[in-house]
């Protein structure tokens, strides 16, 4: 015999028993991060939803009484003109009318410039979702006391005319159409740059290049490390290289555009590029590992050269995660607010970008602007554009993956 | 010049300074089923890749000596390794069907070779001599992973035909099968070696035994060796009922290996 044993019986029993509550308790422990990791993330939501909506206290400098003895949701679309060309100069009336005809424009925009340019609203008060929801009557007595004369309306700051609008000075007529064609033209522009040149540089470290060579091992520990580069730096090499040296092409010199300088969308969008280029390389990298060697086997083994293996096994197995990576790569460069600051993302800008070669705003600049105004309103609207940036984000997101289903379908 | 299809003369292959194989000598003939026999490391499957390159693709493999194709070394430098691949056809140890139709499987490899003719005959024939025709031809269309295993090795086995190969490499082909689907390949095979010659590489001396006429026993060249070499060379029969060698009839006795 040795001296080898086993728990047995009631000794077996109570061990079996204190190895089931040790898991147990892992499982309650695991339990809690995830109901942390929930809570968190809808405290965020509701943070900002709860910003976006809710009841705002205004006034008219004139009385609406002036223009019409009825209330003003009711006037029509003529006698909101009417209104306009009476109580407007005719030069400012000319110039709105230039902008896009006047006879043209919704009821609503109407009854918005009526209110901004004639009556001088003035917000004086927002208050937050959950209080307008539970604290109704709170908030009419105090508004009662402190402003005599104003109105109280609810109001979803997030709505269709701050999509559709420009940017503005005054928050209440404010919206973000500037911003989100932007940085759409920013993300596009990062994609159409990173994506190929990231994919490329995947293809050659994993299908060509001697992964064991020095060189290789150094370049592909440069890469990891460039992916945790704070975002400032590569805002500091934006500067530097496409704003400042490369300016004849970033401002589209070189293409006949003669009225920027370097501070434009592209330089913007390829600073951006760099930015998600080793999250592309990464992911692509991973990506094109994925595919089996046997495939590689296989397709050597019917007498293909690397490149047809390449193109025809290696890649379409690889677009899945390769798309994957893309969508990290955007929601990177979407939330990216750092580089644009330092690239010199203007604050205000009320057309649409045209070109590559424009001046420009994204979301996150607006978002970061309103947020350090002083009044409620701009918080307000600070509110709303972030859930414009969250929509953006994940219909993005939804596209890319629904894509990358669709490739992954196809066997 | 001669009968063979395919000889080595005082083949050695390196990885980096580590020699895998040394020192081999074989003649292969046209038409036949030649086994390479051997336990696990001795370099088998470095062999039989060897006579298509596929060891190319380590980097830091090197080989001395010569291969020799109709007199002609494949590692001379006139030759393409894309060449050597397309009439040394090879199946390997797992089924590794491209992730494709059953239709593409067989004409992606035709096709890049620059085939011309008919695909669809090509496709049938080549499924029809692999013994796989009857079972897919109403789902050409389908995905090949929605084969059996034994199904899948056949494909490949029709990919490799359909490429028109003068010799076919097997690593082990069945090894991943079950009896049934081995008995099936065992059956193509002596009826592919009426139109190719085939060189297959196998764990299974029973299997050996019932396909190949000739056989190859290779082994570490000796005690203390990390190199394998081929130390006998015979007809089948022989190697398995009258070895010269003692190693090697310990092995296929199985008192040994």
């Amino acid at each position: 015999m040795n001296n080898f044993s086993y728990p047995e019986k009631d000794a077996l029993n109570r061990f079996i028993a204190a190895r089931y509550r040790t898991a147990w308790l892992w499982q309650i422990v695991f339990l809690f991060a995830l109901l942390f990791a929930v809570v968190s993330l809808s405290a965020l939501i509701l943070n900002v939803a709860d910003g976006a909506f809710g009841y705002v206290a205004y006034e008219y400098k004139k009385d609406p009484a002036m223009i019409s003895p009825r209330p003003l949701e009711e006037l029509t679309v003529p006698e909101l003109l009417a209104a306009l060309k009476a109580n407007l100069s005719a030069g400012a009336f000319a110039k709105l009318d230039n902008e896009s005809p006047l006879a043209g424009r919704s009821r609503a925009e109407l009854l918005g410039l009526v209110e901004e340019r004639i009556l001088l609203v003035k917000t004086l008060e927002t208050y937050p979702l959950f209080r307008s929801l539970f604290q109704r009557e709170q908030i009419a007595a105090e508004v009662k006391e402190k402003f005599p004369a104003a109105r109280l309306e609810f109001r979803a700051w997030l709505n269709a005319a701050f999509i559709t609008s420009p940017q503005s000075s005054r928050a209440e007529f404010a919206g973000v159409r500037t911003a989100i064609l932007g940085s759409l033209w920013l993300v596009s522009i990062a994609i159409l740059f990173a994506l190929p040149v990231g994919v490329g540089a995947a293809i050659y470290l994993q299908e060509y290049s001697n992964r064991k060579s020095l060189l290789n091992r150094i370049i592909q520990t440069n890469i990891n490390n460039l992916a945790g580069v704070p975002s400032i730096v590569y805002g500091m090499l934006g500067l530097a290289i496409f704003v400042r040296a490369w300016e004849v092409f970033t401002s589209g010199a070189l293409f006949g555009v003669t009225d920027s300088n370097g501070r434009t969308i592209l330089s913007a969008g390829l600073t951006m590029g760099i930015l998600v280029l080793p999250l592309m390389i990464i992911n692509a990298q991973e990506a094109i590992k994925a595919v089996p060697d046997s495939i590689r086997q296989a397709a050597f083994g019917v007498g293909a050269t690397r490149w047809q293996t390449i193109w025809h096994h290696v890649l379409p197995g690889a677009l899945p995660g390769i798309l994957t990576g893309s969508i990290l790569a955007v929601s990177r460069a979407i939330g990216e607010t750092a580089p644009l600051i330092i690239v010199g993302a203007s604050t205000f800008i009320t057309f649409d970008p045209q070109s590559p070669f424009t001046k420009f705003t994204a979301l996150p600049i607006q978002i970061y602007q309103w947020t350090s105004r002083a009044q409620g309103e701009f918080h307000a609207i600070a509110a709303a554009a972030i859930l414009v940036l969250l929509i953006m984000l994940l219909s993005l997101n939804a596209t890319a993956i629904l894509l990358r289903n669709r490739f992954q379908k196809r066997m | 010049m001669n009968a063979y299809a395919i000889e080595t003369k005082n083949l050695s292959i390196f990885y980096g300074q580590f020699e895998a194989v040394k020192d081999v000598n074989l003649q292969i003939e046209t038409g036949k089923i030649t086994a390479i026999i051997g336990p696990s490391g001795c370099g088998k499957s470095t062999l039989l890749r060897a006579f298509n390159r596929m060891n190319d693709f380590v980097p830091t493999s090197r080989v001395n000596g010569e291969i020799l194709l109709h007199g002609q070394n494949l590692y001379s430098r006139e030759i393409d390794p894309v060449e050597v691949r397309r009439r040394i056809g090879m199946v390997f140890q797992r089924p590794n069907p491209f992730p494709k139709s059953i239709y593409e499987n067989i004409s992606w490899g035709a096709r890049i070779n620059g085939f011309k003719g008919n695909m669809d005959e090509l496709v049938e024939q080549s499924l029809r001599s692999a013994a796989l025709w009857d079972e897919v031809k109403d789902k050409l269309k389908q995905s090949a992973y929605a084969l059996s295993g034994g199904q899948q090795q056949r494909l490949c086995i029709a990919r490799t035909i359909a490429i028109q190969p003068e010799i076919i490499l097997m690593d082990e082909p069945a090894s991943a099968l079950d009896p049934i689907a081995t008995l099936k390949i065992e059956e193509l095979m002596q009826e592919l070696k009426k139109n190719y010659t085939i060189l297959i590489v196998t764990h299974n001396m029973q299997q050996a035994a019932r396909v190949s006429d000739f056989t190859a026993m290779m082994m570490l060249s000796g005690e203390g060796e990390r190199s394998g070499t081929v130390i006998e060379f015979d007809q089948t029969t022989k190697i398995f009922t009258n070895p010269r060698d003692s190693r090697t009839e310990g092995y296929v006795t199985g008192r040994f290996g």
